[in-house]
């Protein structure tokens, strides 16, 4: 079993964008991420690698970030939209930063069922079948997800860069 | 319909994963706060332990769906050598100044027997127990990987023992120097906060000092943060300051401090600010918070 450390370390950016794309803005972001890591300190023990750790974290990342959303009422706070790059960038003259936004505001275009999909399995390279299991979707189902995802972040970058 | 992404959708998405998540400033900061809790929590385990008799039926299995595959992982490999240095001195400084809370807890309260013990046993450094958030307590995902509805209305008694803690507001980390954490004559002393104490009493660990230290700095980090996110630049400069004057500018945040520093700064429109930014890139060229910087402070 992997120590808390093991985990913080390997996990914590995993996490984070687990719960950026669960909408969460910039600045409930650290809180949620030490929420998720208090929940996991406490219960690591339980664990016992029955499940990959990404699912694991994931559940509890969710949970978080609910409770987060909750508490917030809703509420998005500006941060949380950031401004797009210039859509004049090639992308290889666009510093990572711009990128981070251009992909961050799309995203933020996306119904949140297609979005996580689309995050865990183009972000976070996990596959299709184990985010299928993850969010408890029939598999045709969180492939259709994607697919749609896909086909909206293609075009959403086409726009940005052809406007 | 497209059923693959385009190489100019998979450029952008490599080029920005890396982006999207934690800056190795913020992972340092999350866990050195991470770290105050769970001391924190240690010791609101101990205090919450009689009121808990009958707790100890934690319904485990918090692992989630039956998801087998080890599975390519979004894994950060963020943190750098100089975080693993820090959070290491932090663990030592931690283990090093040990309260035998746990002890105490058992001998003295009949409820204590039906609790987990609380695995860290770390001094309780009051300010920690800020920490304990009402958010973590609410998101233990149920067995299976059923998370939600029954655990929300039937509460992990694990967590009722927590802490309580009322948010918002958060309550602002506590300026004064560390007190002893619990009054305890079985405690182990605290020299440090007990300014009569006799010649034989044994020294504070050498660590102990530097982890308090540490949590200071978190916290005066973590009030300009806080001051930054409730649209008051100029208390979180006020913090900054504190925490330049503590650390005489070479604390081991002093980065989080400076880019917190310029964030206000620009928020004032100060004149300053330029030559902040100079000063930052000349002494952290590397920063992952410059680009944070320059979305913040064009």
């Amino acid at each position: 079993m992997p120590s808390f450390d093991e985990v913080y370390t390997a996990h914590v950016a995993f996490v984070w964008r687990v719960l950026r794309t669960f909408g969460l803005s910039d600045v409930q972001l650290e809180d949620a991420v030490q929420d998720v890591f208090l929940v996991v300190h406490r219960r690591l023990p339980e664990w016992e690698g029955r499940a990959a750790i990404t699912t694991w974290l994931f559940a509890i990342a969710r949970r978080v970030a609910a409770a987060h959303r909750r508490r917030a009422g809703g509420a998005r706070t500006e941060e949380l939209v950031e401004e797009p790059a210039g859509g004049d960038d090639t992308f290889a003259a666009m510093s990572r930063a711009q990128a981070t936004a251009t992909v961050f505001s799309i995203l933020q275009q996306l119904d949140e069922d297609k979005r996580v999909v689309f995050a865990l399995v183009e972000l976070e390279q996990l596959s299709v079948p184990e985010v299928a299991r993850m969010l408890d979707l029939n598999l045709n189902t969180a492939y259709s997800r994607l697919r749609l995802a896909r086909h909206a972040f293609e075009l959403a970058v086409r726009a940005q860069v052809k406007p | 319909m497209t059923n693959e992404l385009g190489p100019e959708s998979r450029a952008l998405l490599d080029a920005a994963r890396e982006g999207l998540g934690p800056d190795p400033a913020a992972i340092r900061r999350m866990r050195a706060k991470i770290d105050a809790a769970i001391a924190g929590g240690a010791a609101g385990a101990v205090a919450g332990a009689s009121a808990a008799t009958g707790a100890g039926a934690s319904a485990g299995a918090s692992a989630g769906a039956t998801a087998g595959a080890g599975a390519g992982l979004g894994a950060a490999g963020a943190a750098g050598g100089a975080l693993a240095v820090k959070l290491g001195a932090l663990a030592a400084a931690a283990a090093a100044a040990i309260v035998a809370v746990v002890v105490i807890a058992r001998g003295g309260g009949g409820g204590g027997e039906a609790v987990p013990a609380p695995r860290v046993e770390v001094v309780a450094d009051p300010r920690a127990q800020e920490q304990a958030r009402p958010a973590a307590r609410e998101a233990l995902p149920g067995p299976a990987g059923a998370p939600s509805a029954a655990r929300e209305a039937a509460p992990d008694p694990e967590i009722e023992m927590a802490p309580v803690r009322v948010e918002p507001p958060r309550p602002e980390p506590r300026p004064a120097a560390p007190q002893p954490a619990r009054p305890q004559a079985q405690a182990a002393p605290q020299p440090q906060s007990q300014p009569a104490a006799p010649p034989q009493q044994p020294q504070p660990p050498a660590a102990a000092p530097r982890r308090a230290d540490l949590a200071r700095e978190v916290e005066l980090v973590d009030q300009a943060m806080a001051a930054l996110r409730r649209g008051a630049p100029a208390a979180a400069l006020a913090a900054v300051r504190v925490h330049a004057a503590e650390t005489a500018g070479a604390g081991q945040l002093a980065e989080d401090a400076a880019a917190i520093e310029i964030e206000a700064l620009c928020r004032l429109h100060d004149p300053g600010v330029a030559s902040k930014l100079a000063a930052f890139d000349g002494r952290w060229p590397e920063s992952a918070q410059r680009s944070r910087l320059t979305t913040k402070c064009p």
